[in-house]
This record gives C-alpha cells, sequence and structure tokens, in this order.
C-alpha cells in the first residue's frame, strides 16, 4: 500500500521537502512509516516529538495505516526560532 | 368611518384577554410551558427596566419581528407595556396576525414594579457606544446582552507582539473591558514589519505602554493593564487569576509551556496561536472540553535533539492572519456563541494557500490533564538558544 506524507513547518525546513511517498506492506502502522522515514531523512530523528495526523485527524503511533492515507508530520511551532532543554 | 381611539381600545378589549400582575404571575411561575412574555415598549423603555426573561419587541417592530421571535401561532404569549395600553393595541395587532393565545397584561410593567416584583435593568449603553458598537448590536448572536458580556469580559495576552498585536487591536475594537497584556520587550524597529500595535516613534518604549496607547485610542472603554513582565513559574498564576480567558500569542516553548499548564490547573481557556515563517497554527485549549497543549507535544524537545538556532524569517502579515483567528475565538468564547476552535486546530499555509483543520484529541495519558498527571507544578524549561545573548524575553513572536 501507498502512503502520502507531508511534512510541515519547520520539518518542511529541515527536510528540505514538503512531502514524500511510501510504500508499506499491509498493517503497517504509523510507527513502521516514522522508521522507514528516520532512515532517508535523519534529521526527522533528532527533531524531537512531532504529532502526526491521518486523514487530518491526530492519532498516535501505533495507529494503522491503510492505501491512500495521507500522513501529517507536525512539529510544534512557536514565534521564533528557539528551542529549550529542560532545566531539570 | 371615523375611528377614535377609544373605539380601538373598545374592539381591542373585545377580543384580548386582560390579565392582572398576580396572574401574570402564576402564568410564569406556573405548569412548565414556554409562556412568551413580550416587552412592546420602546427599547430605551426596556433597558431600564423590564421583567425578568421578557423579549423586547417594540410596537413600531411588531409585526416585522414577532415571527422570529414567536413562530408558532398557538404559543402563549403575554405582550405588556408601561401602563398596559400600548400592549392592548400590540396584542389586538397579534391577534389579527393569527396567534390565537395572547393576552395583555393590565397595569403594564409600571403595576408590576409597583407590586414589588422582581425586574431586571440592562446595562445601559451611552450615546457613544450605542455608536460604536451599533453593528455589533445588529447581530442577534451579539445584540446588547452579547455586548455587555464583551464589556465585563477580562481576557489576559501573553505578548504584545506580532500574533498579540492583531488580537489586542480587535479585542479592543470590539470592546473587551479589561485587556491585560504581559510583555517584559521593548519596541525595536524590526518589530515594525508585523506588531502593528506599534509605531516608529515608539522604538525603545515597552511594548505595553506602546499598546496601551494604542488601544485605548482607538477605544476609551478599554481598560488596558499592562504587565512588564517576563513570565515565569513564580508569576504566571498571579497574572491569569484575575483574568476569564488568556491569549497566548508568545513566542517560545518554555512560556507556552508554562501558559498550558498554568492554565489547566486554574482551568481557564487558553486561546493558542503560533507561527512560523510562512505557515501558523490556531486552536483553543479549553481544560475539560478538549485536548490541552501537552496532548499534541507532551515534553519539550530533549537537550540533544534541539536544532540548530538561527534567528528565523517570518511574513509580516502572517501573525494578522492568526493573530485575528485568535480574535475571533476569544470574542467567541466571552459571547459562548458558535462552535469553538475546541478540539480542532487550523493549519494556515499562507504560500500554498492552504487551511487544514485537524481533528485532535485529549490524551488519556497527557502528563497535565490526563488520567494520571505527572506534571503536577509548574516547570520553568529554559531556552536552549536565546536570542539577545542568552536573555530569555518572553513573548515578541
Amino acid at each position: 500500500m501507498t502512503v502520502r506524507v507531508r511534512f510541515f513547518a519547520s520539518l518542511r525546513e529541515r527536510l528540505r521537502t514538503s512531502e514524500a511517498s511510501r510504500e508499506l506492506s499491509p498493517g503497517a502502522t504509523v510507527d513502521d512509516l516514522l522508521r522507514t522515514l528516520r532512515a532517508e531523512f535523519p534529521d526527522l530523528a533528532s527533531s524531537g516529538r512531532v504529532s502526526i495526523a491521518v486523514n487530518a485527524e491526530y492519532v498516535d503511533a501505533r495507529h494503522p495505516l491503510s492505501d491512500g492515507d495521507e500522513v501529517a508530520l507536525i512539529p510544534p511551532v512557536s514565534g521564533g526560532c528557539r528551542t529549550l532543554v529542560p532545566s531539570a | 368611518m371615523q375611528r377614535t381611539f377609544k373605539d380601538i381600545m373598545n374592539d381591542a378589549r373585545q377580543v384580548v384577554p386582560e390579565v392582572t400582575v398576580d396572574q401574570v404571575k402564576q402564568r410564569l411561575a406556573g405548569n412548565g410551558k414556554q409562556v412568551h412574555l413580550i416587552d412592546v415598549r420602546e427599547k430605551e423603555e426596556y433597558r431600564e427596566g423590564h421583567l425578568p426573561g421578557a423579549v423586547s419587541v417594540p410596537r413600531g417592530f411588531l409585526e416585522m419581528q414577532i415571527e422570529e421571535k414567536v413562530p408558532e401561532r398557538d404559543a402563549e404569549v403575554i405582550a405588556y407595556c408601561q401602563g398596559g395600553t400600548r400592549s392592548l393595541i400590540a396584542a389586538k395587532i397579534l391577534k389579527d396576525m393569527g396567534y390565537t393565545n395572547v393576552v395583555s397584561m393590565a397595569g403594564g410593567f409600571g403595576a408590576w414594579k409597583g407590586a414589588g416584583n422582581a425586574w431586571k435593568a440592562d446595562r445601559q449603553f451611552s450615546a457613544d457606544q450605542l455608536q460604536r458598537y451599533s453593528r455589533h448590536f445588529l447581530l442577534p448572536e451579539v445584540g446588547e446582552a452579547g455586548q455587555a458580556k464583551l464589556l465585563d469580559a477580562k481576557v489576559l495576552l501573553i505578548g504584545a507582539g506580532g500574533l498579540g498585536s492583531p488580537t489586542a487591536y480587535y479585542l479592543a475594537a470590539a470592546g473587551i473591558g479589561t485587556i491585560g497584556i504581559v510583555d517584559d520587550d521593548v519596541v525595536d524597529r524590526s518589530n515594525l514589519q508585523r506588531q502593528i500595535l506599534h509605531n516608529e516613534e515608539r522604538v525603545g518604549m515597552p511594548k505595553v505602554e506602546s499598546a496601551k496607547l494604542t488601544l485605548q485610542g482607538l477605544n476609551p472603554d478599554v481598560n488596558v493593564i499592562g504587565y512588564r513582565e517576563r513570565v515565569n513559574s513564580e508569576n504566571i498564576m498571579r497574572l491569569i487569576a484575575d483574568y476569564d480567558i488568556v491569549v497566548d500569542g508568545c513566542d517560545n516553548f518554555p512560556t507556552r509551556y508554562l501558559v498550558n499548564d498554568a492554565c489547566v490547573f486554574a482551568n481557564k481557556p487558553n486561546v493558542h496561536g503560533s507561527i512560523f515563517q510562512f505557515e501558523g497554527q490556531a486552536t483553543v485549549f479549553h481544560p475539560g472540553k478538549g485536548p490541552c497543549y501537552r496532548c499534541l507535544f507532551r515534553e519539550p524537545p530533549p537537550p540533544g535533539a534541539a536544532p540548530s538556532c538561527a534567528e528565523a524569517g517570518v511574513l509580516g502579515v502572517l501573525p494578522g492572519l492568526v493573530g485575528c483567528v485568535q480574535a475571533v475565538e476569544t470574542v467567541k468564547l466571552v459571547l459562548g456563541t458558535g462552535n469553538p476552535l475546541i478540539g480542532r486546530l487550523l493549519h494556515f499555509d499562507t504560500l500554498a494557500m492552504e487551511i487544514k483543520q485537524l481533528k485532535l484529541r485529549r490524551d488519556p495519558e497527557c502528563p497535565v490533564c490526563g488520567e494520571r498527571p505527572t506534571v503536577t507544578e509548574l516547570i520553568d524549561y529554559e531556552e536552549f538558544c536565546g536570542l539577545r545573548g542568552g536573555i530569555n524575553q518572553a513573548a515578541h513572536a
């Protein structure tokens, strides 16, 4: 099955593309998709938490994918470039 | 045939039963059936005092408005005026229009009030306010009651920058009576490409002062309270305590997490907006009614995951778009009208000019609003890379 992946905001900039397409075996989950994407886009692995929406609905990584799904990867967006580290 | 006033009154009495103040009281208290209480006096008279639950339909607008207010012709209608004369004539007109169950209250509001019954005065608007908000009054969803809510509302803006500027502007124009603004920054010339609250002459001035000048110049009804502070775990609960709604227009993650957690703890709606280059997001986090920010992004990224830092650009108009969405949502929350942006996130891509609506859901494992919360006190996250030599400046998105 094929899914279409769309990258938003800072991810788009870091990965230098706004979308990708992936062939996955039946029964694959969002997590499986992310694993294949990280192999191609190492920057994705270091992007921290990213929210995932499948067909415009937020899901968690265990969500099973279907042929033709549109998967949106949305990083947290702030107002500036700055990111942070926990103080603890 | 000439007909006198007396003739008209006699005709009306033939078909319209008159009821006493006490009978009206009984009917209103009565059997749970809906009774339409129609005040046919002029708007001014209604505002100064009316029966609780009465709907204002001035005699001059009676035929035009009654079908909207009372669609069913067999509904129970009690008409009243000041003394019982105008309502008798009005009730006759309603009878002629086919309303079968209409009575007029003898003695009118004067008798009602004179007998010591409860009555209600609406907020009195000044002549200036009647002009200023006239386009709101024309909307049934706002009207005078809604405008009174706006004037009584207290909204706290986190940040008087790119997002806070349009939000504050429109909230002030709408007549939000108390607008608090938290920002510790001063106006910089590079802000003026998007931060429309400020201007060339105010470069170097604290943003909260500049905001106050602009907003009170726009609408003297608005009480603008500036807090020239940086939001942190020590002050956030105090800052939000007096406000009904918090609008997050800050530019950094530590403040976002603080605002989110504080709003969850204090059970206050948080109208969220964020921007990046050409893209923006807006949603409403409403504790108990939908997800919070941590349902989407549980934790800030770990230290090693932080990307390198360079000052990001932003299209100057973009925060205008997102900030206006925040203003609309804030006004809707105050009015309690429409479908709020709770559990939905709007994503704007202005280059493609695509607006995506994403459905959000509460995460039962959310560390702050989930079933077993692990974040139970406020956390001051540190900036990975502060601009301006590491000094953290809140809120100048």
